[in-house]
């Protein structure tokens, strides 16, 4: 029990299929990954890898269609699959929530920011309409909106790309979640602002929150993630501690993307691509998912799917080139 | 092609419309060879029958075979479903799409013409232009045609506007093209879904228009036979032979609903945003 | 690659849109820039600085409310659509959206020919299949796209029809807006690859607007950085980003997070605060609500883009 508890989340061999008219695909591919507390894990790819639905499967908010196939998702050694839609939205808000790439789309635009929070507060705990109303204001002020007499009173539209991430933010934390998965929480913010939300999102963290970060910007996943997992084709191709991911990247899939990252203080004439675009869930191979893109591509490669391999403490990759 | 087979795979009603508004535009051209009776011939000894396996639909104050009457009274509607349709839709999509484009004093004139005719009730503005027309088939398409436009041109002006702004029409204005062969290659083949779904709703309206005038005995006259005036004759009957009025309403409702099911059908397969979900 | 022929120059350019109750949205202030020929002019800015509008003047798609442009000396500002169609030719633009810029109902073959028809560039209608052929093999597309539709065809390959038909006719100038941000990490450095290929056969010159400092740093030789419609601060690109003189410039470049997880972000400035909005900007200059290093003279009078060690910087007291 002991052992379990120091992991915030634990996702065991999870599979997602959707039914789609080419067939079944599979978005999520035997995944499991582990986020211990009070840390920051990080799901890297590009996009249309599964790594959203990776993230919906845990908060249970996968669409229509589609379907949990196997393995198991521990929340502080809570099992989460196979529950009713009822059982999970106690444990949504409360011990673990989630906040998005666009915030305005997730806030409701005819109502006040402020009492979109309230709400989250009183569906998960009786207090009364005041009391709800100074938590909030607690939380924006925690979460370093100005003013936040002033903001709790406003509508989604008057504020910026930032303060509604923010919000999104506060409502996210208000309830004091173990696991907070963040979906590109910066993605459609300007630079200026991304930093001061990853900067918030360090904070949160050091105070104990464990955070799941979803991102394709290496950059921010180098900036804030502890560990991380690299996902191409729905399936993990490459895990390691964020040092050692980017120090010793093993898998070709990683070494490409590394390298076509433009660094502000790298020089170069041409720069680095992977060749070949992301296939289609539906024309996968059986063999690694790269194997097409490849440069070192072997000839069982094609044919049979690579196994993750442990090369280094912590390190795994699933890539032949490194299968004794 | 694989619009009409994704129609036909994911919308069952829309393609049992499909097939009911086609019976109807056989039956209508096949009519005399379905049936062996004159829609105008009188026959006083039958008449008011109710429906029996010589008249399947029984017979009028005249003793007229309603079914005959029906499939004759067809042709009349379902005409003056479409062809006025058609008229109105060439002129509301021309007026609309320069109205649209140009913006400005032209956009200001043509809608507020439209905007006149808009605020009469359809009805009302027909009745008025048939009683200066005077009645008959010709006058009664004129004026369904002059009653449709200015919904159309609202409708396609709004999405002329809205393409004017894309950013593949700025692209053809940088290259140079003439705003004529913008208007003609790049905003109206993308008006044509809209267009489609707009004459399947349009029909059906037409033909209650046409259905409404010649009840109010202002449309086609006698001798000639439509929907509308079979019903406006079997009001008299309503209590002792209610079969007069009873099949052309059924028709009308039927036919009116086969276009409205298939109009729905065609905006979803050819919505472009919904296409991109798959 | 640069040499100093003028190929367009923009002056005073300011743009204001109706924003209702009798306000204005100051979507571009006074902005005076020289655009050489082959050069790369990357403007580089956060979303609502005005950076796109100021493309769509620079191509003449939107008048401005006041100033001036010039295409090769020549005013073209004021021109007629007729005037201008002499100048037509010159400019294109590649878009952001590469679904929107597309006719969804014209074929690959149709959409790179437009221009070559409009321009009437090619005797017959085979000639300009071959020479829509020879584009579309410039830019890395299979020829056996010819007849296919734009959504059959990823991101990167839209972008580069998007491309195809840009360079079709010729053009000298190129206003870039937002080309690769809607495209992901492996296929923007293809197009960006692409662009600067391109640059290099046709003698092409680029305004390349974007908000990514990394990639206005790979394909640039100059750089202007806008701030809520105003150039603060234009000069050659590296030095600019080895050391920017503006506090803007300087906060837009520490705000960059660094692939490298040994290098983090923990202590460097971050702008606190709301950038002011455009309808309502602040006195003096424009950024002074958010500058730690602000005094009474910059809340009081807005700087003048002045000449400092050979680049253009508009602020009191330059880094």
């Amino acid at each position: 029990m002991e052992n379990r508890t120091e992991l915030t989340l634990k996702i065991d061999h999870l599979n997602v299929s959707i039914k789609t008219e080419n067939g079944l695909i599979k978005p999520v591919n035997d995944i499991s990954l582990e986020i211990p507390r009070g840390k920051v894990v990080g799901i890297v790819g590009e996009s249309g890898c599964g790594k959203s639905m990776t993230a919906r499967a845990v908060m249970g908010l996968l669409p229509p269609a589609t379907k949990i196939e196997g393995g198991s998702i521990l929340l502080d050694g809570n099992e989460l699959t196979g529950h009713s839609e009822e059982q999970l939205c106690g444990v949504r808000g409360s011990e673990v929530s989630m906040i998005f790439q666009e915030p305005m789309t997730s806030l409701n635009p005819v109502m006040k920011v402020g009492r979109q929070v309230d709400e989250v507060i009183r569906v998960h705990q009786k207090v009364p309409l005041a009391e709800a109303r100074k938590m909030t204001i607690e939380m924006f002020r925690a979460v370093g909106i100005s003013e936040p007499e002033e903001r709790y009173e406003c509508y989604p539209h008057q504020l910026s790309g930032g303060l509604r991430q923010r919000v999104m933010i506060a409502m996210a934390m208000i309830m004091k979640p173990s696991l907070l998965i963040a979906d590109e929480p910066t993605t459609a913010l300007d630079v200026t602002v991304e930093a001061q939300i990853l900067r918030l999102m360090k904070e949160l963290n050091k105070s104990g929150t464990s955070i799941l970060l979803i991102s394709h910007n290496l950059g921010v996943i180098a900036q804030v993630c502890d560990y991380v997992y690299v996902m191409y084709a729905g399936q993990f191709v490459e895990e390691a501690d964020v040092f050692a991911l980017f120090d010793q990247p093993l898998h070709p899939y990683t070494k490409g993307l590394l390298g076509a990252v433009t660094s502000l203080r790298r020089e170069e004439a041409v720069l680095e691509t992977i060749h070949g675009v992301v296939p289609d869930f539906s024309e996968l191979p059986d063999g690694c998912g790269f194997a097409a893109r490849c440069e070192k591509c072997m000839e069982r490669c094609s044919a049979l799917m690579p196994r993750m391999a442990e090369t280094e403490p912590g390190h795994r990759v699933r890539c032949h080139l490194y299968s004794a | 092609m694989d619009k009409i087979k994704r129609l036909a795979s994911e919308n069952k009603v829309a393609v049992v419309s499909a097939i009911i508004i086609l019976l109807f535009i056989l039956a209508a051209l096949f009519a005399p060879v379905l049936t062996p009776y004159s829609p105008k011939e009188m026959d006083m000894a039958h008449r008011l029958s109710p429906p029996s396996p010589a008249h399947l639909l029984g017979t009028d104050e005249g003793g007229r075979d309603i079914l005959t009457r029906m499939l004759y009274g067809s042709r009349v509607s379902l005409l003056a479903g479409v062809l006025p349709t058609l008229m109105s839709m060439v002129l509301g999509t021309a007026l609309g799409l320069l109205s649209g484009f140009a913006g400005g004093k032209t956009d200001d004139l043509i809608m507020r013409i439209a905007d006149i005719m808009l605020a009469f009730p359809s009805t009302l503005l027909a009745m008025l232009i048939m009683y200066t027309l005077g009645g008959g088939l010709i006058n009664v398409f004129l004026t369904l045609s002059l009653v449709g436009w200015a919904g159309i041109a609202r409708v396609v002006r709004s999405e002329a506007m809205r393409l004017k702004s894309s950013a593949y029409v700025s692209a053809a204005r940088l290259i140079g093209v003439p705003g004529y062969r913008i208007i003609l290659r790049h905003i109206l083949p993308n008006c044509i879904p809209t267009l489609i779904v707009l004459f399947t709703l349009g029909v059906p309206s037409s033909i209650l228009t046409e259905s409404s005038l010649s009840f109010l005995g202002l449309g086609i006259q006698p001798p000639d036979t439509s929907w509308g005036q079979m019903i406006n004759l079997g009001r008299q009957y309503l209590y002792n032979a209610p079969w007069l009025s009873f099949a052309p309403c059924a028709a009308i409702m039927l036919i009116v609903l086969a276009f409205n099911f298939l109009g729905d059908g065609l905006r979803d397969v050819l919505d472009p945003h919904l296409q991109d979900k798959n | 690659m640069n040499n100093n022929t003028i190929l367009a120059e923009a002056r005073h350019l300011t743009k204001e849109y109706p924003a209702g109750k009798g306000k204005k949205v100051h979507a571009v202030t006074d902005v005076s820039l020289t655009i050489y020929e082959g050069e790369t002019l990357g403007i580089v800015g956060e979303s609502g600085c005005g950076k796109s509008t100021l493309g769509n003047m620079i191509v003449n798609l939107v008048p401005p409310t006041s100033g001036e442009l010039f295409l090769r000396g020549e005013k073209v500002t004021g021109l007629s659509d007729r005037d201008f169609m002499r100048f037509r030719r010159q400019v294109q633009m590649i878009f952001q959206d590469t679904y929107a810029s597309l006719d969804p109902r014209m074929t690959v073959r149709d959409i790179i020919a437009e221009p070559l028809e409009t321009w009437h560039v090619c005797p017959d209608a085979q000639a300009t299949t071959d020479k829509v052929l020879g584009l579309m093999e410039a830019v890395g597309l299979p020829a056996e796209y010819l007849n296919r539709y734009p959504h059959q065809f990823s991101g990167g390959q839209r972008q580069r029809i998007g491309i195809a038909r840009a360079i079709a006719a010729d053009p000298a100038l190129i206003v870039c807006d937002e080309p690769v941000s809607a495209l992901d990490v492996s296929v923007q450095n293809q197009i960006l690859n692409l662009l600067k290929d391109m640059q290099k056969k046709r003698g092409l010159t680029y305004l390349f607007i974007s908000h990514d400092l990394s990639v206005i740093r790979y394909i640039s030789d100059r750089v202007g950085v806008l701030f809520l419609g105003r150039l603060c601060e234009l000069g050659d690109m590296k030095e600019v980003f080895r050391a920017p003189m503006h506090p803007y410039t300087k906060f837009l470049l520490d705000a960059i997070p660094d692939p490298d997880p040994h290098s983090r972000n923990d202590v460097a400035m971050l702008i606190n605060g709301e950038i002011p909005s455009p309808v309502d900007p602040p006195s003096g200059c424009c950024f002074h609500t958010l500058c730690p290093y602000a005094t009474d003279e910059c809340r009081a009078e807005e700087p003048a883009l002045t000449e400092n060690k050979g680049r253009m910087v508009a602020c009191h007291h330059p880094i």
